[in-house]
């Protein structure tokens, strides 16, 4: 019984490791897209990554797109390759290369949050939940929610100034909680418009993570200051002056769930 | 303004509670021992459980009314405020040193949502810096004849921290910056133990039938030190405040129940009523 479990298991890895080896194959020499497809496709992702994930995120990626992601200046502290017998567990992000990772990302990424290329040389991009599949998707549920009503009630905000697109894209959920709190922090003092909302996350189902706002007019510096001196995870990946009186504020990916309702412990 | 429209609010209140009191005063004992009304109302405290931050003026803006935000001034380490009635709704907690003007900048600790009906503590905790604000929902009843209580951990000595209560075993090494849900217990006189390695403590402490309890872990010189608030205590339709009876805590204590001196009131105003009337009518069988 104990051969048989033995052999059994030295038959899942080696079925692990072939598959981990056509992956990569597929991935660098393209079944589905030539070559420079392919190479586009990772060169894409790894500076997307570089711009728009977590600096203190740990990215779970293909082995053979870790030395790409390394290479846009990604530390290689914060990449961890994936072997033939372990998952993403430990990652907050997981790049894949190629549709036969597909089984990866759906055992422990649920949440695509961007996809480069197609075919056999694609690389997606997925959140990892640290509580699981199950639990992930009970927390989307409730944020989208939160969001929603969040949203809503800062629409009704005296100090802020949407355009008819921004107010549709609050009301359906789809703006970042750490920008729904910053803007309703930042309209305890300036009152200003909100005139563009962005999102940089090809092939992923939308949620706004960088918002323009203009007419702060003198305010700016001290909004900028004020913006700048927040505590994770308010803390913006980048923000920027625009124009005379505007600001662009953009939070990093992946976006948290449930800080807008943050309980601690059960309660009632 | 704020706390000036709450004092508006809560004296309106007061003349509702009283005018009705004239005609129902033989209920009024009864009303007072029931369960928080839900209505359209939430209840939201702050507590300053963080040794090393200074004191500071905690703000909770409204998504949707940040001109109108919830302002508590001065709150020191150990401070427990009483709560506040806010709207059902999503708020941002932000923080400013003690005094610093309200147009300073502030630091966005949290933001949550109010339920209506329900009742909220922030409690800053931590390191400072790394000071953060953690949202726990306070349970505002008992079951019928007994009490419940539960445990915040946050010491920042001891880590992971066991709890008793008497037998019951409220927290299993207990993490910093976590807390239990709410255990049902016989009230009564009782003795609290604390378990983390290379400490032990205990406290006696008492707790009411009908009433809900924190007990905060804390640091202090000699080691642990524990405040235990009262989340609720058969209360009106608001919950109770403040640190709860037995032993120490470093926050104010909560006033009483008004009812008695609501029933008092009532009483006097009826009696004055009665008087004048009876005076009245004097008056008139004198014409």
């Amino acid at each position: 019984m104990v051969l048989a479990g033995a052999a059994a298991i030295a038959w899942w890895l080696t079925a692990v490791q072939t598959s981990t080896a056509t992956r990569t194959a597929a991935g660098g020499t393209g079944t589905a897209g030539t070559t420079a497809a392919v190479a586009r496709a990772r060169a894409e992702a790894a500076a997307w990554i570089a711009g728009q994930v977590s600096a203190s995120a740990i990215i779970a990626c293909d082995p053979g797109l870790c030395p790409v992601l390394q290479d846009r200046g990604i530390a290689p502290g914060r990449l961890m390759p994936l072997r033939a017998a372990g998952g993403p567990l430990g990652a907050d992000v997981l790049v894949t290369a190629g549709s036969v990772d597909g089984p990866l990302a759906t055992r422990y990424a649920p949440a695509r949050i961007a996809s480069f290329g197609t075919g056999g040389g694609q690389v997606e991009v997925f959140a990892v939940p640290p509580g699981g599949m199950a639990a992930y998707q009970t927390a989307l549920r409730a944020d989208l929610a939160a969001r929603r009503s969040a949203g809503s009630q800062l629409l009704r905000n005296p100090r802020i100034r949407f355009t008819g697109t921004g107010a549709a894209e609050l009301r359906a959920g789809r703006v970042d909680t750490r920008l729904l709190a910053t803007l309703a922090v930042l309209a305890s003092q300036y009152s200003f418009q909100v005139s563009a909302l962005g999102d940089a996350a090809p092939g992923a189902p939308v949620l706004f993570r960088e918002v323009v706002i203009t007419g702060i007019g003198p305010g700016r510096s001290g909004a900028l200051a004020m913006v700048h001196g927040q505590e994770p995870p308010y803390v913006p990946a980048h923000v920027t002056a625009v124009g005379q009186t505007g600001l662009s504020i953009e939070f990093a990916l992946p976006s948290p769930l449930g800080l807008l309702s943050p309980v601690l412990g059960a309660g009632q | 303004m704020r706390f000036f429209r709450l004092r508006l609010a809560r004296l309106a209140a007061m003349a509702t509670v009283l005018g009705s009191m004239l005609g129902l005063i033989a209920v009024a004992a009864p009303a007072a021992s029931a369960a928080p009304a839900g209505g359209t109302t939430g209840w939201i405290r702050i507590a300053h459980l963080s040794p090393q931050a200074p004191a500071m003026d905690m703000y909770v803006y409204p998504f949707g009314d940040p001109g109108s935000p919830t302002v508590l001034k001065d709150v020191r380490y150990g401070n427990v405020s009483r709560y506040v009635s806010v709207t059902p709704g999503q708020y941002s907690v932000a923080m400013r040193g003690f005094g610093a003007p309200a147009t300073s900048k502030p630091a966005l600790t949290t933001s949550f949502m109010v339920t209506a009906g329900g009742a909220f503590t922030l409690a800053a905790l931590g390191p400072d810096p790394g000071l953060r604000t953690e949202v726990l929902k306070d349970q505002l009843n008992a079951p019928s004849g007994q009490a419940v209580v539960r445990v915040l951990q946050a010491s920042l000595k001891q880590h992971r921290v066991t709890v008793s209560y008497g037998t019951n075993v409220l927290a299993q090494q207990l993490a910093f910056g976590s807390a239990t849900s709410y255990t049902a217990v016989v009230p009564g006189a009782q003795t609290v133990k604390f378990t983390a390695p290379g400490e032990q403590a205990s406290q006696a402490v008492t707790v009411t039938a009908d009433s809900a309890h924190t007990f905060v872990v804390l640091d202090n010189p000699a080691g642990f030190k524990v405040t235990a608030l009262t989340d609720s205590s058969g209360s009106l339709a608001m919950p109770e405040g403040g640190v709860a009876a037995g032993f120490g805590g470093t926050a104010p204590h909560p006033a009483g129940s008004p009812a008695p001196w609501l029933a008092m009131i009532g009483a006097g105003a009826l009696l004055a009523g009665a008087a004048l009337v009876r005076l009245r009518s004097g008056t008139s069988s004198a014409r």
